[in-house]
């Protein structure tokens, strides 16, 4: 099991949302995936490039300044939709992936959901452009197998 | 019972960030007014900081300025709660309410966010007087 080339494709497209028809576009490619049953390892590799654009953005040195600017940021600009963004879990997954070891928080599903917002917002703070988009995805997708080799591994023992 | 000169100083001491003189004078206040007087200022004066500070639409600026105060030192980013101080600003400027937020919580926050209004505006002693005068005026009309 791996991260597959569709899967790759519908989380590009979805962070290269610059118009109503490029939304429709991965939209329509999520739903191919879904109803397709090939979502398993999309999860990952959202994981892989939220961490290796965290990582991109604030490494070698940050500090809790930044993620909590950072964050403000990325919440200021939708703060018509207030409910969009938990800041505590955005500054923790975002802390978490540039490791800092930090209690288990939030739930799964919300992870995901906070990884979903602030990925976009990393690429776009990166200022990647379609190039850069595939630099990053080419990056995760290697991390993202070894996660799901990794959960394999640990369900089968 | 109106704000006391007491009270009145020990905020002083806080907002021109005298941090010796305010354990003083704090110190010195009768607990009881403390709940009371001196709460009713600290909400006074936040009042008139936040209209001062904030337009009443510009819920981003609020975001803004939160994470702004929360990232001047580490102790404030784990210990203010970027939500409830949201909330607490935004209730003043008419959105939202903060009935479900205790009253030490929204005291302390306020103090918090008021500090870094005040430091912000850099207010000269006779601006600051004013200030705490205009602030003082309507914590007595809260109380009464």
């Amino acid at each position: 099991m791996a991260v597959t080339d569709e899967q790759v494709a519908a989380l590009r497209a979805y962070l290269y949302i610059r118009s109503d028809e490029e939304a429709d576009k991965a939209e329509q490619l999520f739903k191919q995936l879904a109803r397709s049953g090939a979502v398993e390892g999309i999860g990952e590799l959202l994981y892989a490039a939220f961490t290796v654009a965290a990582r991109r953005k604030f490494s070698p040195t940050w500090t809790l300044a930044d993620i909590v600017r950072f964050v403000a940021q990325v919440r200021a600009q939708a703060s018509d939709e207030p409910s969009l963004l938990d800041p505590a879990a955005a500054e923790h997954q975002l802390r978490t992936a540039l490791g800092a070891k930090l209690p288990g928080y939030p739930a799964e599903e919300a992870r995901a959901q906070t990884q979903l917002v602030l990925l976009p917002a990393l690429a776009d703070s990166l200022g990647l452009d379609q190039a850069g988009l595939d630099g990053l995805l080419a990056e995760a997708r290697p991390l993202a197998d070894q996660l799901i080799t990794q959960q394999h591994r640990s369900s089968r023992a | 019972m109106p704000v006391t000169d007491e009270q009145v100083a020990a905020q002083r001491a806080l907002l021109r960030d005298d941090m010796d003189q305010h354990k003083v004078l704090y110190a010195q206040l009768d607990r009881e007014m403390v709940r009371t007087g001196y709460s009713a200022l600290v909400t006074g004066a936040f009042c008139q900081a936040v209209e001062r500070r904030f337009a009443r639409d510009d819920r981003a600026e609020v975001i803004r300025f939160v994470g702004d105060v929360r990232s001047r030192s580490e102790a404030l980013a784990k210990e203010l709660d970027p939500q409830v101080a949201e909330r607490v600003i935004r209730v003043v400027l008419g959105d939202g309410s903060i009935a479900d937020v205790d009253d030490v919580t929204a005291v302390g926050t306020q103090l918090v966010l008021l500090t870094a209004i005040v430091a912000d505006e850099q207010l000269d002693e006779a601006a600051l007087d004013a200030f705490l005068a205009s602030a003082r005026k309507l914590a007595d009309q809260l109380m009464a």
